[in-house]
């Protein structure tokens, strides 16, 4: 069930008046709507993969409780919190990099002249995995660091693991954000109700009328990389770095958007990031519920920073490296990954900050270097494989043919430059003017209702959906 | 006074939102503003228009052939309506499936009483609806659109469409509002249907049949189709069966038929129509193999010049069809079909129909049509017919057609041509005598009968002075 479908606002039309009207009456009945409308949105996609999600809950549920049992540095702590991880990292292992380590060994052993044929597993990659997997383990991991209290209340437990608006996308929620928020009763707030309708309608306007139509030239693009010229590349790649922005911030906010008309809070995963002005804060910027938790459960365990500049490089490398596998099981996701982790470790410091003396202007300079080195980067994050990737910066390097408008027509790329235009001037607003979004919130109901009737009305006549255009995924579905 | 609910002020508010923007949508649907393609050949929406308007017109469809595209390209609706001396027509839609097929069935009855149906088992597959295809979802979204029954409409809708489908499928706006990008203020608007002219919902796409070079390749290549890969999903059985059900429960007879593809192109073609031949008799309902059980397989001008999967008819091999099915319904129902053939409103509707040429009686008022000779007498046969009539597409010249039949003392047609000898004037000059050969018109195969057709200079043919059949070839 995607956001961006009939199906799902049907869906969520019943959820949130049932919701409303019978079931935030008790905290339990709540809870449990929740959990049966979050099991059946995701069994909506397929029901099998809902037996992941229950024993990872599951198994979670009872560890934390032996966790918090256990006495401070008492053995078995440190056991449940490894069977913790092993069950947790060994689904996800199996579902996701399986048979991804298979052939990289079976690469191998072919060069050494074995042979290692048919040892892949006819496996699907349940959607989400990733994120409620590492939802999840902040739960025991913080119960282990004494930073959270067990909870005793399983349907509450089992609801924040499958909490609907954020099951498969995001933002990886901690425990200790979302969870004490299914231990109380809801309140019906009108104002929060406004605000979530106006993100949810936001990231609709996103994702249906710019990001999906910025697919339309990556993908053309992407499909067949060894015709481009090098103008046409550099388009196809600065589009796709766009189209990631506005495809995962709008699911984004269309899932803080959900939570919220439900009274529920979930933290913000995207801050202006094409707007950063250093590798450093972007990815403070940047898949913010992803960053942080790789923050707090790799790089600071790790050492962080608190040793030598030598440590702190190498503890960058590892955090990127595994930020890339977490990505997707493919080497141009380990590539993209490092490379940004070499962005962050030499670039920032050698070329970034410098052009900070110079003011304002420095600033600009610095954004639009980081985002045009992120943007390079994602040739092998959207490529199909390596020969893919090397392709599109073959062309990229090369050829110097004619840019050519991919998979629409002239006024359709107009728009489509007039969109982005406009998207950056209402990114550097909020970024000068944080109190902006707040204040159209207050405003007169005639402007708000404006508002909602052209972006309701953008979405439809102005949307790149129809026939023939059946895939409309989230592109961090597949992660 | 009562505080009202939060809840409910947000539902208030939820309909009168979507109300403000149904009406726009409604709105921008009543000024056209994203009405369908512009498409001389919108034959989807011509058969609807033109199936309302014959029942508005008192015209009724007799015979319904439904199907997909193979019907439509494949089966003249003009000529079976001359075989069978009634009104056919062929409601099909591109790619559709047994589903549609019995979801128009069930809208034309509501505007049509017809008394047989004959249902092409292409669209009887392999797939359920639900698993089509992005390009055929949109034919059929497409086809939907163009039905204008309310309720059955609905009653159709989610079991053709996933739900995030019905918006694009019932509104003009959400299907086309890609228009704004292809010339919007110049977009031009739907042709309208002239209303006065015939129309059976044939769509001819295919004149010519397969090149040598393609034969080649089936000889390089193979078979296109495996028929016995070809299966029969359940659900396409089950609207067989509704479909079934429905025309027994209407009193209207049920034929089904398969047309051909290519000989060379279907191997195991006998597999696949045994899977028909069994459906059909669970049905108890007659079928009409046209694939393995005629000769049509074989010729190579009946197809459409392709070796892709779906192979269609072209227009000769949509003549032969007809032929061949109004032949095996007047097996079935001797005569029970011929409705028409003293009916002036329904000659006056086939004016400058060929099919009414090669088997019935065109109007004797006609001004396009000059009966030469009517039920004289040869030696080993009788003309039935010859008739000359005016080709509308070209002023120039006419269309002889001859129906002889009566065969006597081992006469047979095959492979013969007809000798005619003629008495004609041209303009103010002396009537002269001559002798015109009359190639025999060979997608017309009857035992009892035979027709010959030649296009020839605009003459005035006086009368028949003599005729033969005869084995030399026909001079064009």
């Amino acid at each position: 069930m995607l956001f961006n479908s009939i199906t799902f606002l049907i869906f969520f039309a019943l959820v949130f008046l049932i919701y409303w009207g019978l079931m935030a009456k008790t905290l339990r009945g709540r809870n449990s709507f929740v959990l049966a409308c979050s099991y059946i949105f995701y069994g909506w996609w397929d029901w099998r993969f809902l037996s992941l999600i229950f024993i990872s809950s599951l198994s979670d549920y009872l560890i934390g409780q032996r966790i918090e049992r256990a006495a401070e540095g008492d053995r078995t702590k440190r056991i449940y919190l490894a069977l913790s991880l092993a069950i947790n990292l060994g689904i996800l292992g199996l579902f996701k990099y399986f048979n991804f380590f298979l052939d990289s060994l079976q690469y191998g052993f072919q060069g050494l002249g074995m042979d290692g044929s048919n040892w892949r597993l006819d496996i699907v990659l349940p959607v989400g995995i990733s994120f409620y997997t590492f939802q999840t383990l902040s739960y025991t991991i913080d119960i282990y660091r004494g930073q959270l209290r067990a909870t005793r209340d399983p349907i509450a437990f089992f609801a924040f693991v499958a909490f609907f608006p954020q099951l498969v996308a995001g933002p990886i929620e901690r425990a200790k954000d979302l969870l004490p928020q299914f231990s109380l009763k809801p309140a019906f707030d009108k104002a929060a109700i406004r605000s979530g309708f106006t993100l949810v309608l936001w990231g609709l306007f996103k994702k249906v009328v710019i990001a999906d139509r910025l697919a339309l030239f990556v993908n053309a693009a992407f499909d067949e990389p060894a015709g481009l010229d090098s103008s046409t590349a550099a388009v196809a790649l600065l589009f796709f770095a766009f189209q990631l922005y506005l495809d995962f911030s709008a699911y984004s906010e269309i899932a803080i958007g959900i939570a919220r008309m439900l009274g529920v809070r979930l933290s913000t995963n995207f801050k202006r990031p094409y707007l950063a002005a250093s590798f450093g804060q972007f990815w403070s910027r940047w898949h913010i519920s992803l960053s942080s938790w790789f923050r707090d459960y790799l790089y600071i365990p790790l050492g962080g920073n608190r040793r030598s500049k030598w440590h702190t490089w190498r503890n960058v490398m590892i955090v990127f490296l595994l930020s890339g596998l977490w990505h997707g099981a493919s080497w141009n996701f380990v590539i993209w990954g490092l490379l940004n982790g070499v962005f962050l470790v030499v670039l920032d410091p050698l070329i970034i900050q410098p052009f900070r003396r110079l003011g304002g202007a420095g600033r600009a300079v610095q954004a639009i270097l980081v985002t045009l080195c992120w943007t390079l980067s994602l040739g092998f994050f959207r490529a199909q494989g390596w020969d893919g990737a090397i392709e599109v910066y073959r062309a990229l390097a090369g050829g110097n043919g004619a840019f050519t408008v991919l998979g629409m027509g002239e006024p359709e790329f107009q728009l489509l430059l007039w969109l982005l235009g406009g998207m950056m001037a209402i990114e550097w607003i909020q970024e000068n003017w944080p109190s902006a979004s707040e204040r159209l919130q207050s405003s007169p109901v005639l402007v708000r209702w404006s508002i909602y009737y052209g972006l309701s009305m953008g979405i439809i006549l102005l949307g790149s959906y129809g026939l023939n255009l059946a895939d409309k995924q989230f592109i961090y579905f597949q992660f | 006074m009562r505080s009202i609910s939060p809840l409910f002020e947000i539902c208030v508010k939820g309909v009168v939102g979507l109300g403000v923007i149904f009406t726009s949508l409604w709105a921008l649907e009543q000024k056209d503003a994203f009405a369908n393609e512009f498409n001389p050949n919108n034959h989807r929406e011509k058969r609807w228009n033109y199936l309302y308007k014959m029942a508005e017109q008192e015209t009724p469809v007799d015979v319904l052939v439904l199907g997909n595209s193979h019907a439509f390209t494949g089966l003249s609706p003009e000529y079976l309506s001359g075989a069978l001396e009634s009104n056919a027509f062929v409601l099909a839609n591109n790619a559709t499936n047994a589903m549609d097929v019995y979801w128009n069935l069930r809208e034309l009855l509501k505007i049509h009483s017809p008394k047989l149906v004959a249902v092409e088992t292409y669209p009887i597959n392999h797939r359920n609806h639900r698993d089509m295809l992005p390009g055929s979802l949109a034919h059929q979204i497409r086809a939907f659109n163009t039905r204008k029954d309310p309720a059955i409409r609905l009653a159709s809708m989610f079991s053709l469409f996933p739900v995030d489908d019905v918006p694009l499928a019932i509104s003009d706006v959400v299907r086309n509002h890609h228009y704004v990008w292809e010339g919007f203020p110049e977009r031009p608007r739907q042709r309208k249907v002239d209303y006065n002219d015939r129309y059976l919902g044939r769509f001819i796409r295919f004149t010519s049949g397969l090149t040598d070079s393609l034969l080649a390749t089936y000889d390089e290549l193979g078979a296109t189709i495996d028929g016995a890969e070809q299966l029969i999903s359940d659900e396409c059985i089950d609207y067989a069966h509704r479909i079934a059900e429905l025309c027994e429960k209407e009193g209207i007879k049920l034929v089904f038929f398969t047309l051909p593809m290519y000989e060379k192109h279907v191997e195991n073609a006998h597999i696949w129509t045994q899977r028909y031949e069994n459906l059909t008799q669970d049905l108890d309902a007659p079928y009409l193999d046209l694939q393995t059980q005629s000769d049509m397989a074989s010729k190579t001008e009946y197809f459409e010049n392709t070796r892709t999967a779906n192979q269609h008819m072209t227009l000769f091999g949509s003549i032969r069809a007809a032929d061949e099915l109004g032949e095996f319904i007047d097996s079935l129902y001797p005569g029970q079909l011929h409705l028409r053939a003293d009916e002036e409103k329904w000659l006056r509707y086939h004016k400058n129909n060929s099919g009414i040429y090669a088997y019935s009686r065109p109007l004797p008022t006609d001004d396009n049509v000059k009966f030469i000779a009517q039920d004289l007498h040869a030696q080993n046969f009788d003309i039935d017919q010859c008739v000359l009539a005016d080709l509308p597409a070209n002023p120039e010249v006419q269309e002889i057609w001859v129906r002889i039949d009566n065969f006597q003392n081992g006469t047979t047609p095959h492979n013969k041509s007809l000798q005619l000898r003629i008495e004609f004037q041209i303009g103010n000059e002396p009537v002269v005598d001559a002798t015109i050969s009359v190639p025999r018109y060979e997608h017309i195969q009857r035992e009892d009968m035979a027709v010959f057709r030649q296009i020839v200079r605009k003459i005035d043919i006086k009368r028949i002075k003599g005729v033969a059949l005869s084995d030399v070839a026909p001079q064009q």
